[in-house]
């Protein structure tokens, strides 16, 4: 077979290493997850991972301002960071002569980045601007609010960029301090798939990484969601195309054994063109589009469902659809049948997503983020367990009118 | 060193089949190609060429909408259709147990499809919701106005394939079922199969479904090089937005163009290589302006346009349109240096392994091939194209196609500028 199993390295500073040799094609993905993201920002200075991903970008003194993008482009490489609820990450997938180059540049970016205080001073226009980018879609300001009012007290209630307040005064200090804070070896995945002989691989990991020096491990989070006791419903009125609705629940973090059946939940409702929720809620004329589904987070998130409106709809009727599917699901169950259907979906989409070496690796350290990779090679299996009364029994746990949050974004004229 | 083997067939209705086989992955891309595609559509019924494209996959003289949609969904499997500029593509992406499946159905849905009248009322809310937003979105807003002003009436460059709210409200099935009557046929189709999968079969099979389809009604659409159009600048408002959308450029060329490769270089290095070339040094990390903007050369079977997009605050919108004609001034008289042109060419040649990673990388890269008669040894030859670039080539390039800023056309769509 033309790939390995994973095998797991420790560093004496802590770094985790994963490396899995798959031999498809003559290129090697070399990626490090940062086990910090939105999840451990407070009030005031939201947005700081995100920004600081930005910062990591600017240069050190091996690698000045721009050397590394041009480096990697110049041996045919691509490279990218991005940051999420639990976690920033970075990557360069390159050609196999020319893996090294990834490793020497991660490693310097874990310890010698610069943070300068004029490129801090640039940079708070472009992240301003990311984010102004993203206000430009109605969608946005809906997911915000909906996401802001289904959490009260953990932080996965703010956005990953920021709000906007928090990007005009974030400092060079608050920059450096999360940086100083989060990026060491202790608190960091490395993770390398592609085509390389794994010996040769960890020796070079180990003479990049294996300087620098262990940091004092960072504060943990602590917070804990408290149980919603109602639904809670926001509505965002600003000028746009069309209504656009957001239900969301709480649901238990990617280690709860309820996980892999609210995916297949998911994607009963909305995968495909024979889902329920196409059928009841698109064949009708009510919505152009409606999805579902829930993320792989370390704490408890979001079950959501979404759903663009047709011009012509009257809101409440599409919310009265939707929750109506969610009903008659919960009391009529979902049939063998169905979930074999979605069983086959997820496995046909789990081989088409994981073709490239660079997906392969992310899906590694998403897992690994989440509630360790050992769950991404058994990830098959466990979902073949799954049956038609998990299903039921999740839908009928979670959504349930007491845990859910509503969301509507309604047009207005300006 | 990164070779491809294609193999290249026709069937004997002349469709040509391309398959390339890898083996790496248990899964296979099916992409059928037809010509029926938006550079026919006529102002008038903008959108007619997508419409119909998407309107195959719901029913066809075999299967209804809803046996489609079991099908697919239980093998895993997707169906899609959908029109670019200059092809209607069908295709399916499948596990390679079920190639046999994927090619019935493209078949089916290419060759049967009734646009029954349900179906076809909820495809039309679907599209018009959809170019209702559009309409409230500031780059697609900015990219129709540079179109409009770009290319002249009845150019077929000028109109957005998905068409307009006001053209698609009109059609009706009778339309569809038309267009497929008199514009889908064999005629000019070819067919790319990436996977695991073995050639002759593949063939053998494909001639069974399509080998009986009659070739008739249009080959090849020819686009007219539009006359330079006249310097203009345009604000348009799209209200209840944060951020302004600009889009400036010109006609450029085709991608038959001699120039084609070293101008695409040339463009590279303005506003594409390492983190969006000269562009994104300039705008976005010496000045701060923006979070994206990007230079694009889009050469298709006619001049399509070069252009330029950033996304900025209102406030500054001047300022980033400076930074712009800055950069394109400094291309266009100083050229590139031998040092970035050496970058561009190894970034060229060395990501052609990452391009064709996966089933559907290698598939774009042979629809172009048979599109634009690139030659079936392209990808062997690619890196002594991308080689033999000079600076002269690349310079001289840039000076004649690069436009000056003052000869561009300019939209900037977003909030009210005071």
């Amino acid at each position: 077979m033309d790939a390995q199993p994973v095998q797991e390295h420790t560093l004496d500073n802590g770094l985790l290493v994963l490396t899995r040799e798959v031999r498809r094609a003559p290129l090697v993905s070399f990626y490090v997850w940062y086990r910090v993201g939105s999840r451990n920002e407070i009030p005031g200075v939201t947005g700081v991972s995100h920004w600081a991903e930005h910062m990591v970008f600017k240069g050190t003194q091996r690698f000045p301002k721009g050397e590394a993008d041009k480096l990697v482009a110049q041996h045919g490489g691509v490279r990218n960071g991005f940051t999420w609820l639990d976690y920033t990450a970075y990557y360069q997938t390159l050609p196999a002569a020319n893996a090294r180059l990834g490793i020497e540049i991660e490693a310097d970016r874990m310890a010698n980045s610069v943070f300068n205080a004029d490129e801090v001073a640039s940079e708070r226009g472009v992240i301003i601007s990311e984010r102004e980018g993203n206000e430009n879609h109605p969608g946005f300001y809906l997911t915000e609010e909906l996401t802001a009012a289904a959490f009260k007290s953990h932080p996965y209630g703010q956005p990953v960029v920021g709000y906007k307040s928090d990007l005009r005064v974030i400092t060079r200090e608050d920059l450096w301090g999360h940086y100083r804070t989060y990026y060491a070896p202790n608190n960091a995945v490395a993770v390398a798939v592609g085509d390389f002989d794994t010996d040769r691989l960890m020796a070079t990991v180990r003479g990049e990484f294996g300087r620098i020096e262990r940091r004092p491990d960072p504060p943990a989070v602590r917070i804990v969601e408290p149980e919603q006791e109602g639904e809670r419903r926001v509505t965002v009125k600003r000028p746009g195309p069309v209504a656009q609705m957001s239900i969301a629940y709480h649901v238990p973090g990617a280690d709860h054994p309820d996980t892999l059946p609210l995916w297949v939940l998911g994607s009963v409702l909305s995968t495909g063109r024979s889902s329920r929720l196409y059928k009841s809620l698109v064949m009708t004329g009510l919505a152009s589009s409606a999805g579902a589904g829930s993320a792989m987070t370390k704490d408890p998130y979001l079950f959501r469902i979404s759903a663009t409106a047709r011009p012509d709809t009257d809101p409440p009727k599409l919310e009265a659809a939707a929750l109506a599917e969610v009903e008659s699901l919960i009391s009529s169950g979902v049939s063998e049948a169905e979930v074999a259907k979605v069983q086959r979906q997820i496995k046909a989409g789990h081989v088409f997503s994981t073709e490239g070496v660079t997906s392969l690796a992310r899906y590694l350290g998403q897992y690994e983020m989440a509630h360790g990779w050992r769950r991404f090679e058994t990830y098959l299996e466990d979902l073949a367990r799954v049956t038609a009364d998990d299903v039921l029994r999740v839908a009928r746990t979670y959504l349930v009118e007491r845990n859910r949050t509503v969301g509507w974004f309604l047009p207005v004229a300006e | 060193m990164a070779t491809l083997d294609i193999r290249r067939t026709t069937l004997s209705n002349g469709i040509v089949v391309l398959v390339s086989e890898n083996h790496t992955n248990p899964s296979v891309v099916l992409r059928m190609s037809v010509r029926a595609a938006p550079i026919l559509d006529t102002p008038e019924k903008a959108g007619l060429a997508s419409l119909t494209a998407s309107g195959l996959t719901r029913g066809t003289t075999h299967r209804s909408f809803e046996e489609i949609n079991e099908t697919v969904d239980a093998a895993g499997m997707s169906l899609h259709s959908g029109a670019g500029r200059h092809l209607v593509s069908v295709g399916a992406r499948s596990l390679a147990d079920d190639l046999q499946l994927g090619i019935d159905l493209v078949a089916d849905v290419l060759r049967n499809p009734t646009f029954p009248k349900r179906e076809f009322e909820q495809l039309k809310g679907q599209t018009l919701t959809s170019l209702r937003q559009a309409d409230n979105d500031t780059g697609a807003v900015a990219d129709r106005h540079f179109r409009e002003l770009l290319y002249p009436e009845g150019h077929p460059y000028r109109l957005r394939n998905t068409g307009y709210q006001e053209t698609v409200a009109p059609l009706t099935r009778d339309d569809l079922e038309s267009f497929h009557a008199e514009r889908y046929s064999s005629r000019g189709a070819f067919c790319v199969v990436v996977g695991d999968v073995i050639a002759e079969d593949v063939v053998r099979r494909l001639e069974e479904s399509l080998g009986g389809w009659e070739a008739s009604g249009v080959a090849e659409a020819q686009v007219e090089t539009p006359v330079r159009p006249t310097p203009s600048h345009k604000d348009v408002v799209v209200p209840g937005k944060t951020q302004a959308d600009l889009v400036l450029g010109a006609v450029s060329i085709r991608r038959k163009d001699p120039d084609f490769q070293a101008l695409r270089m040339a463009n590279m290095i303005l506003g594409r290589l390492g983190m969006m070339g000269r562009l994104g040094e300039t705008v976005r990390e010496e000045k701060g302006l923006a979070y994206g903007v990007h230079s694009e050369l889009d050469a298709g079977i006619g001049a399509g346009p070069w252009a330029v997009r950033a996304g900025v605050n209102p406030a500054n919108v001047e300022a980033a349109l400076a930074g712009i004609r800055d950069e394109m001034q400094r291309l266009r008289e100083g050229g590139v240096t031998p040092q970035e042109l050496d970058r561009g060419k190894s970034y060229s040649t060395g990501s052609l392994v990452l391009h064709l990673e996966t089933n559907d990388g290698v598939a774009g890269l042979i629809q172009d091939i048979e599109l634009f008669d690139l030659g079936l040894d392209y990808a062997d030859r690619y890196v002594g194209i991308i080689e033999a670039l000079t600076l002269e080539d690349v310079n001289r390039v840039a000076a004649k196609h690069i436009p000056r800023f003052e000869d561009t056309v300019r939209v900037v769509a977003g909030p009210a500028r005071g």
